[in-house]
């Protein structure tokens, strides 16, 4: 069964899924091409092996997040073996939902003061 | 661009990956392994370029990890996909999905307890801590005397064994005999073992209290189970305490054993020393004389021995030929007789009986081969069942074929859901089976009456076994759909041509003749069984047995003619034989010469051939108005008048009963009060009787000599009036308390000691019962869903045929007639099986029924009956319906 369906979107996302979908979110990439945008929208914490990428795309793709991508950036430099894929209208809701939820939680951790000067604070008085 | 020896490494690299990649699902592997291979390698370019080889290194090593991590997902997803699918049919077609599951549960679970039988069968007396090293010691024995296996062995033989074979380590006997035992009020009859006081070093029966080394060392030692413990003081640890044996002697509890579970050989509840003075074995011990060719009963003794570490039993065995020339082969008039010791290791004694005097009743490999055989037979009607119904679904599902195979499923993932579905299914019927299995065990295990528990389950061999025909029978149930399905083209399942290429009709039609061929062939059998053990109860019998009770007894004190006074009883007799019981035997020399020839020699008294209803063929019975009839009456250098049965006419060469009347036979004859054999004597013959049952039928009658000795009477027949039976015994009761021996009345009727000496018929006959029973119910299940499936297809064709003027009989005979087919083909393979199985198993009894073609027709008629009975709710509906409704019918 597909395990990302729209409709279980108000579920969370898991951080390989929503990394892809932000790795997509401004152009179409091929696999290689996520992994590695992955790896930088991270800074190296996330690193991607194949297995989990393309496991990941299959499931998004059964579940409408992202689409295979008919057009290729440069025909002539690329291989042609490769399949480029991009985000669809419910990947993206789906990545902002996502982003929303995330930012909220962030929020709510700063309220607590457990980000930046506020944990830097709590050091400081113990 | 990495140099070329970091280059090469890369590509074996990907080559490794490339191979790790097919352990992924087929469909994930097409659908992304070209690209899945692409972003490795240029992941490794990468990495080696910019980290070097430990780079590489680490690369490698989180590659493999996702890999191990993304396979089990992955193959969960197919698995999960799998069984989406199969609820979904399973939901779809309710009531065949019901009767798949519960009719392969049902097989299974049938299968499954006839399993925990047969291992229970096979774990006798392996409990028992060293068994390996312990063997029971049983006797053969050939030429002059009672020819056969014996259970026990004479008394010395245990030394002989000792002396002769180095490797022995010890030799212990014991001794049966019957006693009574008290304490305070509580008082009881037991079956009591006099034992060797080092018994419990050769066979180490586990001890719950007390030293078993030491604890049959005193003379007054007696070792006792927690159950009977229990039963005389309420407690389990009485050691120190006392228990009068026989209202005579004080016995002091010395250890107290584990209690006996059923799978052991031995019945040694109660035992004690052989030290005693009263001790029966000392007794037999002592007296030595004619322990060779005498009359083997009195003196026989069980004999077991324990081995030295790292002897071999091979090696004893390969001695015995020099053994038994030089220590136990004795002449009689000049012919030899041979007696064999036969070495039998303790955990093989259930299974392999030599003899008919075994402590409790012996397993029975034919029984035991017959379950296993028939357990195999239930699983193969209830997987044929499975084949069929799954069969029989299959024009439902040729569109979803048909597409899956347009979206590019390949053969092999079609052949894969297919399988897939089928071992759901299976999976659904073993959880099944075992929740059924949990719930009959105590029911099954009571009337086995053993201790057979739902935890041999965790044995690792049974749950292997288990789950391993579970999976077989599910592959197997959809090889056939998941291959012959998956490789018809897309258009042709679209188009539904398959329908008509799609041969699974000829395969059902197989499987459902099968079925009933085995149905037929145990319904067969049952009956010969049964009819076998109605004539070994009554007619194998040939006596008169109706309201006769047996009392233990020597008939030496006034009861017996107290007993014959009571209004209730038509009349008393004793005797040394109880029919169907009889260890006694002799040799005798016929009078035309020639070697001796084995006989049973048992005392009667007068009367006793009337109370059982025999009458003489030739000559006259026993009377009393003859002094010469009775032993009491004649002197130890000569015999009484004796009575031959049909049989010694035969074999003692006399032409007819008439003719062996006056003529005169000699043999030796025991004397009790000496416990010496007489020399061969002249025995007048005064009359013949018939031939009746002195063993069981699965012997044949020996030629037997009856006599009148009273010394060696053990038993008093008493025939009661039908009526107030209960009062009856009750007044014996009485009687024996005041003038019988000083011991509780040992009493059972006739007919219940038969049921003991038949109780393995008996129990076959409810097992075959029990499982033709659940074999015809789980095939009536399965015919009920293919009539279920069939007459649903063919609803438009019967709709057609009606509106053409066809009426409900028409239909109806039609569709009869469909499914007595197979019923009356299974007839013909069934017949000749069952006919060849139950000749055989009818062969190993001396006296049986003849098989009878009345049972074969009757075994067909009940099949053809259930079968149409089945079908008819089913095709009486069809047969009903409105055409016009028949017609609207969709029958895809």
């Amino acid at each position: 069964m597909p395990s990302h369906t729209p409709e279980r979107f108000d579920q969370p996302l898991s951080p390989a899924v929503f990394h892809i979908l932000l790795a997509l979110t401004p152009k179409e990439r091929h696999g290689y091409g996520i992994m590695r945008e992955v790896e930088a929208d991270t800074g190296g914490t996330m690193k991607l092996g194949p297995g989990t990428l393309y496991g990941c795309l299959k499931r998004m793709l059964e579940g409408g997040l992202v689409e295979e991508s008919g057009e290729r950036p440069d025909p002539d430099l690329d291989d042609e073996r490769r399949r480029y894929y991009r985000i669809t209208e419910t990947g993206l809701r789906a990545a902002r939902s996502e982003a929303a939820r995330l930012a909220s939680a962030v929020a709510a951790a700063q309220a607590k003061k457990l980000l930046g000067r506020g944990l830097r604070g709590a050091k400081a008085n113990g | 661009m990495p140099g070329g020896a970091q280059s090469s490494a890369i590509e074996k690299l990907c080559r490794a990956y490339g191979l790790m990649m097919r352990v992924y699902p087929r469909s994930f592997r097409e659908q992304f392994g070209q690209e899945m291979l692409l972003a490795f390698r240029s992941q490794a370019y990468q990495t080696s370029m910019s980290e070097g080889r430990w780079g590489l290194f680490i690369l490698v090593l989180r590659t493999s990890w996702d890999w191990v991590v993304t396979l089990g997902r992955e193959h969960c997803d197919t698995l999960i996909n799998i069984a989406v699918t199969a609820l979904r049919n399973m939901v779809a077609n309710r009531l065949l999905s019901a009767i798949n599951i519960s009719g392969l549960a049902i097989g299974f679970a049938a299968a499954i307890l006839i399993a925990l039988f047969v291992r229970d069968e096979f774990s006798y007396d392996k409990w028992i801590p060293g068994h390996e090293r312990s063997f029971a010691v049983r006797m053969l024995v050939s030429g002059v005397g009672t020819p056969g296996g014996w259970s026990t062995t004479t008394s010395d033989l245990a030394d002989i064994l000792k002396a002769y074979f180095p490797a022995i380590e010890d030799t212990a006997r014991l001794r049966v005999d019957s006693g009574s035992l008290r304490h305070g009020q509580i008082e009881a009859n037991e079956t009591i073992y006099w034992a060797d006081p080092d018994f419990f070093q050769v066979v180490p029966l586990p001890a719950a209290a007390g030293n078993l080394k030491t604890a049959l060392l005193r003379p007054d030692a007696i070792v006792i189970t927690r159950r009977i413990a229990q039963k005389y003081f309420g407690r389990a640890n009485p050691i120190g305490e006392t228990l009068v044996l026989n209202r005579t002697h004080l016995m002091q509890i010395t250890a107290v054993l584990e209690d006996l579970p059923s799978n052991t050989h031995l019945n040694t509840e109660i035992i004690l020393s052989n030290n005693a003075s009263f001790s029966l074995l000392a007794a037999v011990t002592a007296d030595h004389r004619g322990t060779h060719d005498a009359v083997f009963n009195v003196r026989a003794v069980y004999t077991y021995m324990r081995l030295k570490k790292d002897a071999s039993i091979a090696d004893m065995r390969r001695a015995i030929p020099k053994f038994i020339e030089k220590q136990t082969t004795t002449y009689i008039n000049g012919q030899h007789r041979r007696i064999e010791p036969v070495f039998v290791p303790l955990a093989s004694v259930h299974l392999n009986n030599i003899g008919d005097s075994p402590m409790r009743p012996p397993g029975d490999m034919t029984t035991i081969v017959a379950m296993t055989g028939i357990g195999v037979l239930i699983v193969l009607i209830a997987a044929i069942n499975f084949v069929n119904l799954m069969t029989s679904g299959l024009s439902r599902r040729t569109i979803e074929i048909g597409v899956r195979k347009l979206s590019g499923a390949s053969r092999r993932d079609i052949a894969i859901q297919f399988i897939g579905e089928s071992l759901i299914y299976v999976l659904a019927s073993t959880i099944l089976a075992l929740a059924l299995v949990e719930l009959l065990l105590p029911i099954f295990d009571a009337w086995l009456n053993r201790g057979i528990t739902l935890s041999r389950l965790r044995d690792t061999g049974l749950l292997v076994g288990i789950v391993a025909s579970a999976i077989l029978t599910g592959i197997l149930a959809a090889l056939y759909p998941g291959f012959v399905l998956s490789a018809f083209r897309p258009v042709s399942v679209l188009r539904r041509d398959i329908l008509s290429t799609l041969s699974v009709g000829p395969l059902r039609g197989t499987l459902v003749v099968l079925q009933f061929a085995v149905l037929i062939g145990l319904t067969v059998a049952t009956s010969v069984v049964y009819r076998q053990s109605v004539y070994a109860l009554n007619e194998g019998v040939r006596l008169n047995t109706d309201r006769v009770v047996l009392i233990q007894t020597a008939c030496r004190s006034a009861f017996k003619q107290e007993v014959q006074r009571l209004p209730g009883v038509t009349g008393a007799a004793c005797s040394a034989l109880v029919p169907v019981k009889h260890e006694s035997f002799t040799n005798i020399t016929p009078p035309k010469g020639g070697a001796p020839v084995a006989s049973a020699g048992d005392q009667v008294d007068f009367g006793f051939f009337e109370l059982y209803g025999v009458k003489p063929l030739a000559g006259r019975l026993f009377s009393q108005s003859h002094s010469s009839d009775s032993a009491a009456n004649v002197q130890p250098d000569a015999q009484p008048s004796i009575i031959i049965n049909e049989t010694a006419v035969r074999r003692f060469g006399f032409y007819s009963p008439a003719a062996a009347v006056g003529r005169t036979l000699s043999f030796q004859r025991f004397i009790a009060a000496t416990g010496k054999l007489t020399p061969a004597l002249p025995a007048q013959i005064i009359g013949v009787v018939p031939d009746f049952t002195t063993g069981s039928v699965n012997e044949p009658t020996l030629p037997t000599i009856f006599d009148v000795d009273p010394t060696l009477f053990t038993t008093m027949s008493v025939r009661l009036k039908s009526g107030d039976m209960p009062e009856t015994l009750t007044a014996i009761d009485r009687l024996w308390e005041g003038v019988g021996p000083p011991r509780p009345i040992m009493r059972q009727f006739f007919q219940d000691q038969l049921q003991g000496v038949y109780a393995n018929m008996n129990r076959t006959i409810q097992v075959l019962g029990a499982l033709a029973l659940v074999a015809n119910f789980i095939a009536c299940l399965g015919l009920f869903g293919l009539a279920a499936a069939i007459t649903k297809r063919r609803t438009k064709e019967i709709g057609i045929r009606k509106a053409m003027g066809a009426g409900t009989s028409d239909i109806l005979y039609m569709l009869a007639w469909q499914f007595s087919k197979p019923v009356l083909w299974a007839n013909v393979i069934a017949w000749p099986l069952a006919w060849l199985a139950m000749r055989h198993w009818l062969n190993g009894f001396a006296y049986h029924v003849d098989l009878s073609l009345w049972q074969f027709v009757a075994a067909g008629i009940l099949a053809l009956t259930v079968a149409l009975f089945t079908v008819a709710s089913q095709a009486f509906l069809v047969a009903r319906q409105r055409p016009v409704l028949a017609l609207r019918h969709e029958s895809q």
